[in-house]
């Protein structure tokens, strides 16, 4: 046995390699018919074997304020990166757009927006380039999946007529006509957002000279935005103007991710109460590699809202309002909940571009 | 009848079943700790992820393997490990090949009892089918002759 002893120089290999074959046949099993306690004491006498120590189990707090953070992003990540899924639903939807373009004039909103069997798809690339001296549209949907039918083309014009007719109206007296929200045009206009002059300073990491030009509703939230964003080089639109519904807006959660193609960031603002703002900011490497989006909604319905730097898209379901804009190759998704489809319409109004002065040379 | 899962009883789980899921994921990674340890919090994560309610009938023991399994693949994806044989892992080989003596060493096994003697030579005298026949025969299992035999054969590494 000495010879024995020698040879092997008391290495443990084959044991570990005995007991790999002994899990590998438990394991060919269907699970349901596997022996976990077998499993059980395989595995541990190959971390025995190996002399090494099982780490102390992770809290219960730590694990599920993870869960917690996952779920969050999950509910702001669903509203975004749909358009590859939903390709099939596009070449419908794109379909019905020709033909209602073709058949009764541009019509810029319905090449912005499609819709999908699900909600609406944006062709972010379009909307960047929806010009901010377009009249504010407010529209029924372009056409249903299911309503290719000259006939019901017909009658979606018809709506979208009557809804163009309906924009006249005040905000926040904005009407409901038809079965159509609309957000009037003239708040629209008068409710536009102007910077300031640069108060001098340069370089970056200069948030808080450049919240010194925002309203004490959104200070808060532009100082988180532009902190957290400028870490990983991404200069934000922020907002310098706020409804005063939104002053006690705290950040609650916040994350960056480094997609293939963008830069993206994820923020959660909470007033502790029922009132909550999710804000994603993706910086794309380039415009061309913004994708369609789709915004998931039961809603055909949407309105457009401009001030002088951006136009957006807003959708609104009620238990909450989704709004999409663009600035440059950076997308823009706000999703309140908790408040009127007018208040965070004035919240995304409020934002502007960060200051090109103390962008980093 | 569905119950929330509280956080005390998320504690309880975990504590649970924490050593099993990590030594699970630590034999299935080339025995290498930190992907365990990464896979085994991954594995609660998504557990209690998609479980804010339990059935009593679950079989939350189950439901942690699979999961396992599928964090443990998608782990592989992302990072696959160097080896999977022992024989090229370096980790591995460090930790089993860590012992021996020389040929000149007086009667090493002068240091075991009979009953450590009889069951290094019941290891060494013959193969996998017998060993696992053997320790059938003394009333327990193969891996837990094996430990046995790994604590010997420290043993006898002590006194290289």
């Amino acid at each position: 046995m000495k010879d024995k002893l020698i040879s092997d120089k008391l290495s443990d290999n084959q044991m570990l390699n005995d007991l790999q074959r002994l899990l590998d046949e438990e394991l060919s099993k269907p699970l349901e018919e596997r022996d976990l306690d077998a499993i059980e004491e395989i595995t541990n006498a190959v971390v025995s074997i190996n002399d090494e120590e099982v780490p102390k189990p992770v809290s219960a707090d730590k694990i599920l304020e993870e869960v917690s953070a996952r779920k969050k992003r999950g509910r702001i990540i669903q509203l975004r990166k749909w358009a590859a899924i939903l390709t099939a639903c596009f070449a419908i939807c794109i379909a019905a757009n020709l033909y209602t373009i073709n058949t009764f004039g541009a019509n810029v909103v319905e090449t912005v927006m499609k819709i999908a069997k699900s909600g609406f798809s944006v062709d972010l690339n379009e909307l960047r380039g929806f010009e901010a001296t377009d009249p504010i549209t407010t529209t029924a949907p372009p056409i249903a999946p299911t309503m290719m039918t000259a006939t019901l083309n017909t009658e979606a014009v018809t709506s979208s007529t009557m809804a163009t007719t309906e924009t006249m109206g005040t905000w926040p007296a904005s009407g409901v006509t038809n079965g159509i929200t609309t957000v009037p045009a003239a708040v629209v206009t008068t409710e536009t957002t102007n910077v300031p002059a640069p108060a001098g300073s340069s370089g970056t990491g200069n948030a808080y000279s450049i919240i010194d030009r925002c309203d004490e509703y959104s200070r808060e939230i532009a100082r988180e935005l532009i902190e957290k964003c400028e870490e990983h080089d991404i200069y934000p639109c922020y907002p310098v103007e706020f409804p005063y519904l939104l002053e006690d807006m705290i950040l609650d959660d916040h994350h960056f991710e480094q997609m293939k193609d963008s830069k993206d960031m994820y923020f959660t603002f909470t007033n502790g109460s029922d009132c909550s703002l999710d804000i994603i900011i993706e910086e794309y490497v380039s415009a061309d590699r913004m994708p369609d989006v789709l915004i998931p909604s039961d809603e055909y319905e949407y309105d457009t809202f401009k001030n002088d730097y951006m136009s957006g898209i807003v959708i609104d379901e009620g238990y909450g309002t989704t709004i999409v804009f663009v600035r440059d190759n950076t997308v823009y998704t706000l999703h309140g909940k908790g408040l009127y489809k007018e208040a965070w319409v004035e919240a995304a109004m409020g934002f502007v571009p960060y200051p090109s002065e103390y962008l980093k040379k | 009848m569905r119950l929330l899962i509280e956080p005390e009883h998320c504690t309880l789980i975990i504590e649970k079943y924490y050593r099993e899921i990590f030594s699970y994921c630590y034999a299935k990674l080339g025995y290498s700790h930190h992907s365990a340890e990464d896979c085994t919090q991954e594995v609660f994560v998504v557990f209690f992820t998609k479980h804010e309610r339990l059935d009593e009938t679950d079989n939350i023991r189950l439901w942690l393997y699979r999961t396992a399994d599928n964090v443990i693949k998608a782990f592989m994806r992302k990072s696959p490990p160097p080896a999977v044989s022992i024989e090229d892992s370096p980790e591995a080989m460090d930790i089993a090949d860590s012992g021996g003596f020389a040929e000149d060493t007086d009667s090493p096994l002068d240091i075991l009892d009979e009953e450590e003697r009889q069951l290094l030579e019941l290891y060494y005298d013959s193969d996998y089918g017998q060993r696992t026949a053997a320790a059938k025969k003394l009333g327990i299992t193969l891996p837990a002759l094996y430990r046995k035999v790994h604590k010997i054969k420290k043993k006898l590494r002590g006194v290289k």
